[in-house]
């Protein structure tokens, strides 16, 4: 197999169909046998809905597939802005129920209960509307990762999650949360006339640690393997196992995905035809625009993003902590876009160059100053697009940054 | 030369809201900043400092919160209103010198925002001069209760404004404190009062002057002049045309009203964080000075934003309905991540109650272009004639 050879890998669209087949099914026991189901933020209960053995979606989850999968952002962007609000990504899922008709794989059951959050107001009124526009419950959660204002983190703050979480968060944030969850669980007991099952939700949080560990070790072998044998695309997409994270089905997923690397790696098999420079994408977003022209252009590639880095993040110490005290802490942190992670990153990955989003990539930035003083160089570009001006900022940097400097 | 009315004097603070700090300053007071409406000023003044509200200004440049705050930051996460913006512009660019210590509240995402892009601006930036700063936590989910965090919310401000002051902040000294703060509160409620009379006699403009005095002079000043204004009042001609509702973003400038009551009507009654609201009492239990406040701080709205949505779309809606409104304007800020989401249910719910409702979304903080706005607005109020006369009818 020659580098570019390899294509999509079969075990991360196993993920993407068994995300289907459940969502599927799932409505199907609501609609049919009158299944509980629910809707929660990324880190805030879903663990807990998964103990109570009620399938739960997440909203980012679900908002990243309407926009980023069906590319149908700009539709539900004018649902909303026909009713008067101001559209953003997060809202994107309560579009899709107000005009269910174009709402993404047959579109989602009526849930038990969303779980929302005040970390934002506008993420609150969100998740309330969308209560409103199903005729279910909304109970927002205090605080998460998202409004670490409080206690900023501390240096190296990246190996610090698994086992001196503590360290990073608020104590008297943590000890609210863990109040506001019990609140919560005893409010569902009561809704769903059954008892909370702690030992499950060991069970849950050891399945999450065993699956993060798998993925661990598959991105390590990622990361270290030259040529690389796992698109930025195929990174990004496997990323779906962190919903549901800890079932049994899902720890299946995340080792045939392990196991699929390792022959690939094996195989020295390579996902892009040339790797004359290797960079790494420091935002949240999927493959980028002009990922194809860079490669194409210039021989370069775009070898991980934060999202590969995250995942592991979610594991946690039990033998420390009890479940609902681990649970709260990695709710109120789980990562941070700074660059002295990124750079860190970025070199685990042999990446020579770092990309980042500037409003004003002329002007001096944070980002560019530590990256650069790591070593690498630093492209700063203001969208991810393939126009003009992008290509022309990627052009100068290649040719004064990566040409020669590799 | 006769003396200025006390709306002038409102208005003089209202055109130079940082004179009566720095007057204090100059003679050796302490100047505590805080942000939005639910800090317990009452303990700032135990503690014998003058408490100073911050406010935006539609003229601020905003390049130095590019070059100090947005350069430390991806993009994704420097988004925020224009005058929050504008509080931060003038923080970096040293033009509230005069604020020793600043209280931020844990309210909307941009304020909660500020404390840790101000702590990394002076990381990065040694020559910036800021002030210290409290972070105010708070809880709002309907999960927390009032004995617990918001609590200790309130004796951890307390305890920074010993730390701030070197000098205890005792019972006795909140227990005044909260008398002075709830005379300001009912001068606040009976200026909104006299607003809301038929015919009023008392500009929303001239209100909106004086509840900003509220929040930056000191207690026994404001509420001299109040009681001047309010004396004042009651021999001023009754101000005829439409009573107006002003419902969406929070306004600490009076460009909106200004335009508005230039072309005859009167804003009468608002909802936002810098109107009659200021005056809103809150049943609190009797008890220590401490559990008293720690109960308003719970109760209090967080930047405006309560839980329910329900409950905070019909607090609005009620503030119109008690106003006897003959119609209403909406006017929301670009980049205002509550009011977006809000205004919408109070535009349908109003209309529904046959109230003519001008909705104004993502508009310029600075209520630019003004002839633009004022055309807007021209328009609407000249559909009220024949409004009124059908419901009439």
């Amino acid at each position: 197999m020659k580098p570019g050879d390899q294509t999509r890998l079969a075990s991360v669209d196993a993920v993407r169909a068994h995300q289907r087949r459940w969502l599927e099914e799932t409505r199907t026991a609501v609609a049919e046998g009158g299944r509980e189901f629910a809707i929660c933020n990324a880190d805030d209960f879903e663990e807990i809905f998964t103990a109570f053995d009620i399938p739960v979606l997440v909203v980012n989850y679900w908002n990243s597939i309407i926009t980023f999968s069906e590319r149908k952002g700009p539709h539900f962007s004018a649902v909303l802005r026909d009713r008067g609000y101001s559209p953003g990504m997060f809202a994107m899922g309560l579009a899709s129920t107000l005009e269910p008709a174009e709402a993404p794989w047959g579109g989602l059951p009526r849930p038990t209960m969303i779980v929302g959050t005040t970390r934002d107001e506008a993420q609150l009124r969100v998740t309330e509307l969308w209560a409103r526009a199903f005729g279910c419950e909304c109970i927002p959660l205090d605080f998460s990762w998202t409004s670490q204002y409080k206690k900023i983190p501390p240096n190296g703050w990246w190996d610090l999650h698994f086992d001196r979480s503590m360290e990073m968060i608020d104590p008297a944030r943590h000890a609210e949360r863990v109040s506001q969850m019990g609140k919560l669980i005893a409010h569902l007991e009561h809704r769903l006339d059954r008892r909370f099952d702690h030992d499950r939700l060991r069970q849950i949080m050891e399945g999450v640690n065993e699956q993060m560990a798998l993925w661990q070790e598959a991105f390590d072998l990622i990361a270290a393997a030259r040529p690389l044998p796992v698109s930025l695309r195929d990174q990004t997409a496997i990323y779906q196992l962190n919903w549901q994270r800890g079932t049994s089905i899902n720890i299946a997923l995340a080792r045939d995905f392990l196991e699929e690397v390792r022959q690939l790696v094996a195989a020295g098999a390579g996902c892009y035809p040339s790797e004359r420079f290797r960079l790494y994408l420091a935002t949240s977003g999927n493959d980028p625009a002009f990922h194809r022209y860079v490669r194409e252009r210039w021989g370069g590639a775009v070898v991980s993003s934060r999202y590969s880095g995250i995942a592991p993040m979610y594991a946690r110490d039990l033998s420390q902590q009890a479940p609902l005290d681990a649970l709260a802490s990695r709710q109120l942190f789980l990562f941070d876009k700074e660059p002295h992670w990124e750079v860190h990153e970025a070199k685990r990955w042999g990446a020579h160059g770092v990309i980042g989003m500037e409003r004003d990539p002329s002007r001096p930035s944070r980002y560019r100053r530590v990256v650069e003083a790591a070593g690498l160089a630093y492209l700063a570009l203001p969208r991810d697009a393939d126009d003009d001006e992008v290509r022309g900022l990627i052009d100068k940097f290649v040719e004064t940054r990566m040409l020669g400097a590799t | 030369m006769t003396e200025p009315s006390p709306s002038s004097a409102f208005r003089r603070a209202y055109l130079d809201r940082s004179a009566a700090a720095r007057a204090w300053k100059a003679q050796g007071g302490t100047v505590v900043g805080y942000l939005c409406d639910n800090v317990p000023i009452e303990l700032i003044l135990a503690a014998g400092c003058l408490p100073f509200r911050l406010s935006g200004t539609p003229d601020a440049d905003l390049q130095i919160v590019s070059d100090r705050v947005d350069a430390l930051y991806p993009p994704d996460l420097t988004g925020r209103p224009a005058f929050a913006a504008s509080i931060l512009s003038q923080i970096l660019s040293g033009a509230l010198d005069f604020v020793d210590y600043l209280i931020i509240p844990h309210n909307r995402h941009a304020i909660q925002a500020m404390y840790r892009e101000l702590i990394e601006a002076a990381d990065e930036w040694p020559d910036l001069k800021l002030p210290e700063l409290h972070y105010m936590d708070k809880a709002w989910s309907p999960l927390s209760d009032v004995s617990g965090f918001n609590r200790n919310a309130v004796e951890a401000l307390r305890d920074t404004l010993e730390r701030w002051t070197g000098r205890a902040v005792d019972d006795e000294a909140i227990a005044s404190a909260i008398d002075d703060v709830k005379k300001t509160r009912a001068l606040v409620r009976q200026i909104s009062a006299a607003r809301v009379e038929q015919p009023t006699s008392v500009s929303g403009t001239a209100a909106l002057w004086a509840y900003a005095a509220s929040n930056c002079l000191p207690p026994r000043q404001f509420h001299d002049a109040a009681q001047a204004m309010l004396d004042e009042a009651v021999d001023l001609p009754p101000r005829e045309g439409p009573r107006l509702f002003v419902g969406g973003s929070p306004f600490d400038h009076d460009r909106l009203y200004a335009i508005i009551e230039s072309l005859g009507a009167n804003v009468v009654a608002e909802d936002h964080c810098w109107g009659a609201r200021l005056g809103d009492a809150y049943a609190l239990p009797q008890g220590a000075p401490l559990d008293r406040l720690a109960a308003r701080f719970h109760e209090a709205p967080a930047c405006s934003i309560r839980f329910s949505f329900e409950a905070t779309v019909s607090a609005s809606v009620e503030r119109a309905i008690a106003a006897k409104v003959d119609a209403a304007i909406f006017y929301v800020f670009a980049g205002d991540s509550a009011q977006s989401w809000e205004t919408p249910d109070e535009v349908a719910q109003l209309r529904a109650l046959g109230i003519p409702v001008l909705h104004l979304a993502e508009q310029s903080y600075d209520c630019s272009p003004a002839e633009d706005f004022r055309q807007k607005i021209a328009e609407f109020l000249a559909a009220f004639p024949a409004h009124r006369a059908m419901q009439s009818s």
